[in-house]
């Protein structure tokens, strides 16, 4: 359980304590319930001081729009860097250019690790961050540029990995889907230049992404994180859409598959396997607690369902019908998922 | 926190740069591979430093066959493909040929294209004659005059073929077999298409600054040369540039 768990546990256990309706059957003495009101006081207060954890609802809606904010101003920063460079640089001789792409992440790695020193909570340790990772694609990028270097898939190990190591470093979720998207990007390119294929090549044959999706989402199995309780979920779902994106575009166009099958059936194969492993995230995300996958997995067994029926029925049959029994189709989904949630509820 | 992981980060950027700045001076150092001086055909930018962008980047323009005529007539055919690594077993007109060749993915080659020189002249020829009947009579002579005229799997074996550097740019570029036919009354025929020859050319400072005062309203365009190196590794860079009248 991370900090914010336990603070969100005792915040509800003190809330529902104070009910009317919970003392009615619960009857605490009052030295019980001053002890236990003295001793969430001072946990809450402990997790605060050393986490910065929210206490009370109105602290996380406020966080919530830190959050958006910061991010917003991350990628704001961003664009800013990168179009004040590429307004100037033309007027700037070589060895100037270079020195500032390169300073340029330096100094914004510099700027995160200071406020990281003095921020417990991390949004603007995170907006420099991003800022730094910003900065390196653009070092990379123009040192190609200035001495025109045929263009490798080398770099995306290297933004990948400086992700990585920032991530890890201020527990930054944003920058480890980034960063496990541009590894995951590298791996296949690498194979497919390995191949003796184009690099860039590399989202071609989809088959690499199921094999790296379904790897990324099992890391959290291998290796625990003891300290980023929130980095799993964040494997898990970057796995999992990756997994998933890469069988729909299959299923819609089998022809870039690698089995040696005509493409029509290749695109049955997939759809009958998409809606298969929808279906199955759906039911492992419901029995491990896992929301994440089990709106992801909604969510694709919905879109692979439909494309399927769109194939099936589109060109036949009237457009009214067509929607009217893609709406009659949404309401048994529901019934079904109310079935299945009640079956889920705890008996009386 | 400890500190590995702030210097692992730290490392990360010192190490790519360091690499890069290796690898280009390496392709710097030797004598060059290429060395030719190509005009505003060849060379086209399509914005000389504009307010967003105060980069000078020069695009290469390149001539292949297949612009104009058909497959028959260019020397990436069957055989060429073949030797290529492609998988040419499958008889074009056969009704699985399409799936067949469209499965199979580019493939990374060296190109050798020629400046003004012998396969120019033929595609001249063999542009005017299909294209100024059409009363285009200024397409075909205006065109670049760097024309794709080989490919092969290693750029030494290329450049022992055309040994001029003077005249002939070896570069990399990727092939796709298609599966083609100019015209439908025609039977399908294996050909290849050219694609990804890295064109971009950054041009520094000072000779960036010769191409801010070019007028870029005149009509015609203004012309110009270009001095250009290629190095060890097919990168090139500019060695000077003169502005015309």
């Amino acid at each position: 359980m991370n900090p914010q768990e336990a603070a969100d546990r005792i915040r509800v256990l003190r809330q529902e304590l104070s009910s009317e309706e919970v003392q009615s059957v619960l009857a605490l003495t009052p030295d019980q319930l001053s002890r236990f009101d003295d001793w969430s006081r001072e946990k809450l207060a402990a997790l605060a001081q050393q986490f910065d954890v929210d206490t009370s609802l109105s602290q996380k809606r406020v966080s919530w729009g830190m959050r958006i904010v910061s991010t917003l101003g991350g990628f704001a920063l961003c664009a800013a860097v990168v179009l004040f460079f590429m307004r100037y640089w033309g007027y700037l001789n070589t060895p100037v250019q270079l020195i500032i792409v390169i300073l340029t992440p330096l100094v914004a790695l510099a700027g995160a690790e200071l406020v990281a020193r003095r921020e417990r909570t991390r949004y603007i340790t995170g907006l420099l961050a991003l800022v730094a990772v910003a900065s390196f694609i653009l070092n990379l990028s123009v040192v190609g540029d200035i001495f025109n270097i045929t263009s490798t898939e080398r770099a995306l190990l290297a933004w990948g990995a400086f992700a990585m190591l920032l991530a890890y470093r201020y527990g930054l979720r944003l920058l480890l889907a980034l960063g496990l998207l541009l590894l995951i990007s590298y791996a296949a390119a690498t194979y497919t230049s390995e191949m003796g294929y184009h690099w860039l090549e590399f989202y071609d044959r989809p088959e690499h992404f199921l094999l790296l999706g379904a790897l990324v989402f099992a890391v959290p199995f291998v290796r625990p994180h003891v300290r980023n309780l929130d980095f799993p979920p964040v494997y898990r779902l970057v796995g999992a859409l990756v997994f998933f994106i890469a069988m729909l575009s299959l299923a819609e166009g089998g022809v870039p598959s690698y089995l040696p099958w005509d493409a029509k059936n290749i695109e049955r194969l997939y759809e009958i396997a998409g809606l298969t492993f929808s279906a199955g995230a759906i039911w492992f995300g419901i029995t491990r607690s896992w929301n994440g996958i089990v709106n992801t997995g909604a969510a694709f067994f919905t879109v692979f369902l439909f494309t399927r029926l769109y194939h099936w029925w589109w060109d036949w049959m009237p457009k009214y019908l067509f929607f009217a029994l893609i709406g009659a189709l949404g309401i048994a989904l529901v019934l079904v998922f109310q079935r299945m949630r009640k079956k889920m509820e705890v008996p009386a | 926190m400890n500190r590995l992981s702030l210097i692992s980060a730290a490392l990360v950027i010192v190490v790519a740069n360091t690499f890069a700045l290796v690898h280009s001076e390496r392709n710097r150092a030797d004598s060059p591979e290429a060395e030719l001086t190509l005009t505003n055909r060849e060379l086209q930018s399509y914005n000389y430093s504009s307010p967003d962008d105060s980069g000078v980047t020069l695009h290469l323009v390149w001539t292949f066959w297949r612009t104009h005529v058909s497959y028959e007539t260019s020397w990436l055919d069957r055989n060429k493909l073949q030797t290529l690594g492609f998988d040419c077993s499958r008889d074009p007109a056969s009704p699985d040929a399409e799936r067949f060749y469209q499965r199979q993915r580019p493939r990374k080659v060296f190109v050798a294209l020629e400046y003004d020189g012998a396969a120019w002249r033929q595609w001249l020829e063999s542009c005017e004659s299909s294209i100024a009947p059409h009363g285009q009579f200024n397409y075909c002579p205006n065109s670049s005059h760097l024309v794709v005229m080989d490919a092969d799997l290693d750029p030494i074996k290329l450049r022992a073929l055309h040994p001029d550097r003077a005249t002939v740019v070896i570069l990399p570029a990727l092939i796709r077999i298609t599966n083609w036919t100019p015209d439908p009354q025609y039977p399908r025929q294996l050909g290849g298409q050219i694609e990804q020859i890295p064109t971009a050319i950054h041009v520094p400072l000072p000779f960036s600054d010769e191409f801010r005062r070019l007028n870029r309203s005149s009509q015609p365009p203004q012309p110009f040369r270009v001095h250009l190196r290629y190095g060890a590794f097919l990168e090139p860079w500019v060695t000077g540039v003169e502005l015309g009248q």
